[in-house]
């Protein structure tokens, strides 16, 4: 296997280095601590190991060293797993929970990412034995960064248009329009909905949207990224000031009410065009003949 | 089946003129005026970190989502 050094080092760097690049520290806040980064590094390097092992182990015509390929399936099925259990064991300690939908998101992001890691070092070691080292290395910076742009998915801003609107209450009861929402019961929790609670209005530009926004975990993921990134004036034991999106069951509109630590409309508009669209939130009714024929 | 307290009734605030309108299981407070059903409702509801709704004039119930 000697001959295959450079291969093999070559395209498992690249293939780690495809890892690091994925691995961003960004809002969400996860993962922010050293050792998260240690885990996914780590993992990262055996995924791109495996991949760059690969076409060596072709070419010396060792065709059941390729059966570890589905090892590495497997393991990355566990980091989706570990994902999803760490952050299923601190959503309680969230004041507005990121909703299992969201969660399995995230974590099925960190799996795909190692297969870009070992797809990244496969696809160098298959460069350089072909074509040699430079081009090689081209590859191995390219693909990843081409390979990442596609993955990103569309955020709510590609599907809804997101307005300010100003929250009605009608004695008690507190809603958008004609949409009641909550019922705040003491009259200090009225005033402070009066004084700085916050209305927004999220319209589906079409069907596909509508469905997709019924979605809880969609709604609960954008509740969870606006009090995340604006802060909330929440505790607990104070329920009276959790935020609540509702669909408006007539037009389909999400109705969100929200008391943020930060006022700023502009800012909470922002924050709710850039969240992500869940993948299992994804409805397309429209694809269907059925629902084509409903929508006329 | 799932057994929980939350979304129902803890308790029942209620001020004194209203206080016929009530009865049942739930603990019923009987208070004298608009400040002491105030004050009493939130106090509960956050001892039971819950919260208070108003479903008539001086009538409150406690309820824990």
């Amino acid at each position: 296997m000697e001959k295959y050094g450079v291969l093999i080092a070559v395209s498992i760097l690249l293939g780690t280095a495809a890892r690091i690049y994925t691995l961003r520290t960004d809002y969400r806040q996860y993962p922010s601590y050293p050792h998260a980064y240690v885990t996914h590094l780590t993992l990262g390097f055996i995924a791109a190991a495996l991949g760059g092992l690969a076409i060596p182990a072709l070419l010396e015509e060792n065709y059941v060293a390729v059966t570890f390929l589905t090892v590495a399936a497997q393991q990355f099925r566990d980091i989706r797993n570990m994902e999803r259990d760490t952050l299923a064991e601190i959503e309680e300690t969230e004041l507005v929970p990121r909703g299992k939908a969201y969660i399995e998101g995230i974590a099925k992001l960190f799996e795909s990412r190692n297969y870009l890691a070992m797809i990244n070092a496969f696809v160098t070691s298959l460069v350089i034995h072909y074509l040699g080292l430079i081009p090689g290395v081209i590859i191995g910076i390219l693909f990843p960064l081409l390979l990442t742009r596609t993955m990103i998915g569309p955020r709510l801003k590609d599907i809804a248009v997101v307005e300010k609107a100003s929250i009605t209450f009608k004695g008690k009861n507190i809603g958008i329009e004609d949409v009641i929402m909550m019922n705040v019961g003491e009259d200090e929790g009225i005033e402070n909905w009066k004084k700085y609670g916050i209305g927004l209005v999220i319209k589906p530009k079409d069907d596909n949207a509508r469905a997709t926004l019924a979605n809880i975990g969609q709604r609960q993921a954008i509740l969870h990224d606006v009090a995340t990134q604006l802060g909330i004036k929440l505790d607990v034991g104070i329920q009276q000031y959790t935020p609540l999106a509702r669909l408006d069951l007539e037009t389909g509109r999400v109705c969100m009410i929200i008391i943020p630590i930060e006022p700023d409309i502009p800012a909470i508009i922002e924050a709710i065009n850039k969240v992500p669209v869940l993948e299992s939130a994804q409805r397309k009714p429209l694809q269907s003949k059925a629902g084509k024929m409903a929508a006329d | 089946m799932d057994l929980s307290l939350n979304n129902t009734i803890l308790a029942i605030v209620v001020k004194e003129d209203c206080k016929t309108k009530v009865s049942g299981g739930a603990p019923i407070f009987i208070t004298e005026n608009d400040q002491e059903l105030e004050e009493m409702s939130m106090l509960i509801s956050r001892i039971t970190m819950s919260m208070v709704h108003e479903i008539a004039d001086g009538i409150r119930m406690i309820v824990k989502h």
